[in-house]
């Protein structure tokens, strides 16, 4: 016996190398079809991380990359320094505190109306209907508002003319620039912003409005006790990576919306970026205020996004555009945060996080 | 006269398509669009979907750090200017291929498509496999099939985005005849209204090809943007002639 299994061939154990090795001849095949995404990503994504170099030189397009002087912090130095750089970051704050107040809440209430229409064809064509502004680019966006709002064409002061007032020159007055643009951001993406709201809303059991009707609630009670409970979760989420985008504005809208007369006001860390950087060709000056933004832009969704892990596991920074577009695809989770079981889950999961969240936050997130 | 309000036009006119099309611009700019659009589009899905396809591998030696990169580049991006210099340094200049080239696939794309296809059954290309398909004839014949809904809508989105392309096309075109139907329509807007309203020819005004092959001197007339003559006159002047060689003033119609 010991003979015979002495005799049997030893199937010798691989290491881990010649198992990584025939992994990677077994799924040859997959590397072809990653081939061109993968030379995408190192080419425009990879490289122009290098550029970023140039913020710590003295760019020269004569004496070009590598020839090009090291000067340590001088460009922040001088950034921080500049008059300028505190006019962005006030623009960029205010505008995005204009858009949390104004905008962010429109989508909910945009969303609450639609899911109250019980015409369903009705339904769908509002809804596609106030999708549409969505896929307009700026160009068309910020060309209409121009026909609406200016001095000599704008059918607004024409209507302000006949009344016997003086035009108002919204485009080129500081005091209505961060209206204007919030108002644009609104009228173009409060009903793209509404899918998500709707895809929580259509996971809402029905049963709980029927119970309520029975106990004689009426529609705005319904709403009040059961839909917005229901969707409290998603607002809060998205609210916090809201948050994390407050480094972030439109750039294409600023570049198409500002003009000489509201420079004050409008000119952010982008436009300026490509201002100095492309315009005037101070590379190292443009590249100094990008990496800026980007480096407290990063801060910024890391930050949001640990939070939003902290209170609501398994949910973050990629929940949101997924979730939306998967809708779209009529793949939604149907459950947006209110099946039960889900709750229970994610309930389970608090307790073990290493900085336990506090009681009062979780019930502001679930309900009591 | 008092001010009136028309729902349905007193008069009808086609004098502002006979505007439009009594130049090559927009005719040009349309072709650019479709061009960009048609095959940036196709090039979209394409890779986009290989990419996630392969991502959605646990088993691929690799995926973790190719997933780990796409994730990153999601939360930051180099800016505007290196990305503006490696166009340049790859002499995408001024070609349509600047245009599709960049934004070839994007990371929420991968993402959404890569959970898309995750929530396909496994059991389908397990079936195929053993009826002898090779890897790659799995996603073509199995996988893609089944993503249709997926594929139609990236198509949609793909499309509306080179549509609608404008700071692209603003910062890596010059030549009149490249730009696209969005800087055209931008263009058209200031020649047609914003006279008077001290707007005019902001930050780039390429005139139509015909009446005007330097979009440059087009944008030196009338009350403009400061910064825009600045650069523009530094620019004639060859003080950056180097870097003015790839820049949208220089080389318009030359």
């Amino acid at each position: 016996m010991e003979k015979a299994l002495a005799a049997l061939p030893v199937r010798k154990e691989k290491g881990y190398w010649s198992r990584l090795g025939a992994r990677i001849v077994k799924h040859r095949a997959m590397y072809l079809l990653a081939l061109p995404g993968v030379l995408f990503f190192i080419l425009f994504k990879l490289t122009p991380l290098w550029g970023l170099l140039l913020a710590f030189k003295d760019y020269n397009p004569y004496s070009g990359f590598a020839g090009s002087e090291w000067v340590g912090f001088k460009h922040f130095a001088d950034l921080f320094a500049d008059r300028n750089f505190y006019i962005m970051l006030r623009n960029t704050f205010a505008i995005n505190v204009f858009g949390l107040v104004f905008m962010f809440p429109l989508p909910i209430l945009l969303a609450l109306m639609l899911n109250e229409v019980r015409h369903g064809a009705f339904k769908r064509f509002n809804q596609s209907i106030v999708y549409l502004p969505h896929f307009l680019s700026w160009v068309v966006v910020a060309s209409m508002t121009f026909f609406v709002l200016s001095t000599d064409v704008g059918i607004v002061n024409k209507l302000i003319g006949e009344s016997g007032h003086e035009p108002i020159s919204f485009l080129s007055e500081s005091k209505y620039f961060w209206g204007l643009i919030t108002a644009q951001t609104m009228w173009k993406e409060a009903g793209w912003g509404t899918i998500i709201f709707l895809a929580a809303m259509a996971g809402v059991d029905p049963q709980r409005y029927e119970a309520a009707v029975v106990d004689g609630a009426s529609r705005f009670r319904q709403i009040w006790h059961i839909t917005l409970p229901a969707i409290r979760p998603t607002i809060l989420i998205l609210l916090i990576l809201r948050l994390g985008q407050m480094a972030d504005v439109g750039f294409e809208q600023m570049l198409l919306m500002m003009n000489p007369l509201v420079m004050q006001v409008a000119e952010v860390f982008d436009t300026y970026a490509y201002t100095q950087g492309i315009l005037r060709g101070q590379i190292s000056t443009g590249v100094t205020v990008g990496m800026f933004k980007g480096v407290v832009g990063f801060v910024l969704v890391m930050a949001s996004n640990y939070i939003v892990k902290k209170i609501r596991p398994g949910r973050h920074l990629l929940t949101r555009r997924e979730e939306a577009y998967s809708h779209e695809l009529r793949f939604a989770q149907k459950n947006d945060g209110v099946r039960l079981d889900q709750l229970r889950a994610a309930r389970r999961y608090i307790p073990r996080l290493r900085i336990p969240v506090p009681v009062r936050v979780q019930r502001f997130v679930y309900g009591p | 006269m008092p001010l009136r309000f028309y729902l349905f036009p007193e008069k009808w006119s086609l004098a502002a398509y006979s505007y439009i099309l009594s130049t090559d611009s927009f005719l040009n700019a349309l072709k650019s669009t479709v061009f960009i659009t048609a095959v940036g589009t196709v090039l979209n899905l394409i890779v986009t979907f290989s990419l996630a396809y392969v991502l959605t591998k646990k088993d691929v030696p690799g995926r973790g750090p190719m997933m780990g990169f796409v994730i990153f580049t999601l939360v930051f991006s180099a800016g505007i200017v290196p990305n503006y210099l490696l166009v340049q340094n790859l002499g995408l200049l001024n070609s349509y291929w600047s245009l599709i080239w960049p934004v070839l696939t994007n990371a929420w794309s991968l993402i959404i498509i890569k959970s898309f296809l995750e929530s396909l059954p496994s059991e389908l290309e397990d079936a195929a496999r053993i009826d002898g398909c090779s890897d790659i004839g799995v996603f073509l014949r199995v996988v893609l099939p089944l993503s249709m809904p997926a594929v139609a809508a990236f198509t949609l989105f793909f499309a509306v985005s080179h549509w609608n392309t404008y700071f692209n096309a603003l910062i890596y075109l010059s030549d009149a005849k490249k730009v696209d139907a969005a800087g055209a329509g931008q263009d058209a807007r200031h020649r047609l209204g914003q006279r008077g309203d001290g707007r005019r020819g902001r930050r780039r005004t390429l005139g139509p090809a015909g009446d005007d092959p330097h979009g440059l001197d087009h944008a030196g007339d009338g009350a403009d943007f400061a910064r825009l003559s600045v650069s523009a006159k530094a620019l004639r002047q060859g003080r950056h002639a180097r870097l003015g060689e790839g820049m949208n003033f220089t080389k318009a119609g030359g």
